[in-house]
């Protein structure tokens, strides 16, 4: 677990790794081009995940999640899609973690047992499984590590380098949402639909029904008198 | 040293993994749901890397990144629902409370 009062000052390391990629992004004629940009972005994403899944206080966690959605809108903009970078700070970064930090303000109290530490033995077992996905989803990309070769190369190399052509990405994305994707894009829409209706009913109250909390203090009042 | 596909690919595959791992480790339900949205993050970035190098005119990688956010979106507010709703009859968000599907 990460202390908490180290937050602060890795809030400004972050800031100033954002700063920099930004300024990278913006004025490539610094001379600091798009790599520094991609693992100044990346090392930020993959710090702020690791500190969401870590950091024992669960409020700074969602609001870190902001940041790591920004940081994913960033290397979006270096693999030449804006449209996307721009839905993913609009409806990622902005629309799902506000519902995050919502439902962890509606959910946070001080009896509940939900904040406290599992055993090292469950986190260190959960790391090593973490760990064998890794190391198995590294050598399936088809890497060059060591003399053996990889369980999979790409049929072209040229994929790996393709120069950057400039397309305008929101023209051909609803052109193609609106010839061969529509029949998924409506469903996605009815999708939504049934997400919202579902939601609402699920989490309306329901008037005079006792919980079984409610129940439990009421039998312990009977008892205590 | 000019980026490659296999940058984005590692990327991709920390941030699964990160996501994986607050999975299985999170007592928090909310927390849960955190490291969802950290891994399809994750999956996000590789569909969009392989739409770079692969697809560069085409873009049907980027067409499913809006698809996964679209159902993440869902999803994020299905499990808040639930999650609130549990809250309300069980007073906590334990995983380890919810083992019941009836009371």
């Amino acid at each position: 677990m990460l202390k908490d009062k180290s937050f602060i000052v890795t809030f400004f390391v972050f800031a100033l790794a954002c700063l920099f990629a930004l300024l990278s992004l913006v004025f490539p004629a610094f001379g600091i081009g798009k790599d520094i940009a991609f693992y100044s972005f990346a090392a930020i994403c993959f710090i702020t995940a690791i500190a969401v899944v870590s950091l024992r206080n669960i409020v700074y966690s969602g609001f870190l999640l902001v940041l790591m959605f920004v940081s994913v809108a960033g290397i979006y903009i270096t693999l030449n899609a804006d449209f996307i970078a721009a839905a993913q700070i609009l409806i990622n970064g902005t629309a799902v973690t506000i519902m995050m930090i919502f439902g962890i303000w509606l959910t946070h109290s001080k009896e509940d047992t939900a904040n406290e530490n599992y055993s090292w033995v469950y986190r260190y077992t959960a790391f090593i499984f973490g760990l064998g996905l890794l190391i198995m989803l590294v050598r399936l990309s088809g890497i060059y590590f060591s003399a053996r070769p990889p369980f999979f190369t790409f049929n072209d190399p040229a994929w790996l380098t393709t120069k950057p052509q400039f397309v305008d990405t929101a023209m051909v994305i609803g052109k193609a949402f609106f010839n061969e994707y529509l029949i998924p894009f409506e469903v996605a829409s009815i999708v939504l639909l049934m997400a919202l209706i579902g939601a609402i009913v699920m989490a309306m109250r329901e008037k005079n029904k006792n919980t079984v909390a409610d129940i439990n203090i009421n039998l312990a009042k009977s008892e205590e008198v | 040293m000019t980026l490659t596909l296999y940058h984005y690919l590692i990327l991709a595959a920390l941030l699964f993994c990160t996501g994986l791992y607050g999975i299985i480790t999170s007592r928090n339900a909310v927390r849960v749901l955190m490291s969802i949205e950290i891994a399809l993050a994750g999956v996000g970035i590789n569909f969009v890397a392989f739409s770079n190098y692969v697809t560069p005119t085409t873009l049907q990688g980027q067409i499913f990144t809006l698809f996964i956010m679209t159902i993440s979106a869902a999803e994020a507010g299905v499990g808040l629902a639930i999650i609130f709703n549990l809250y309300r009859n069980l007073k906590t968000v334990d995983m380890d409370k919810f083992d019941s599907m009836k009371w």
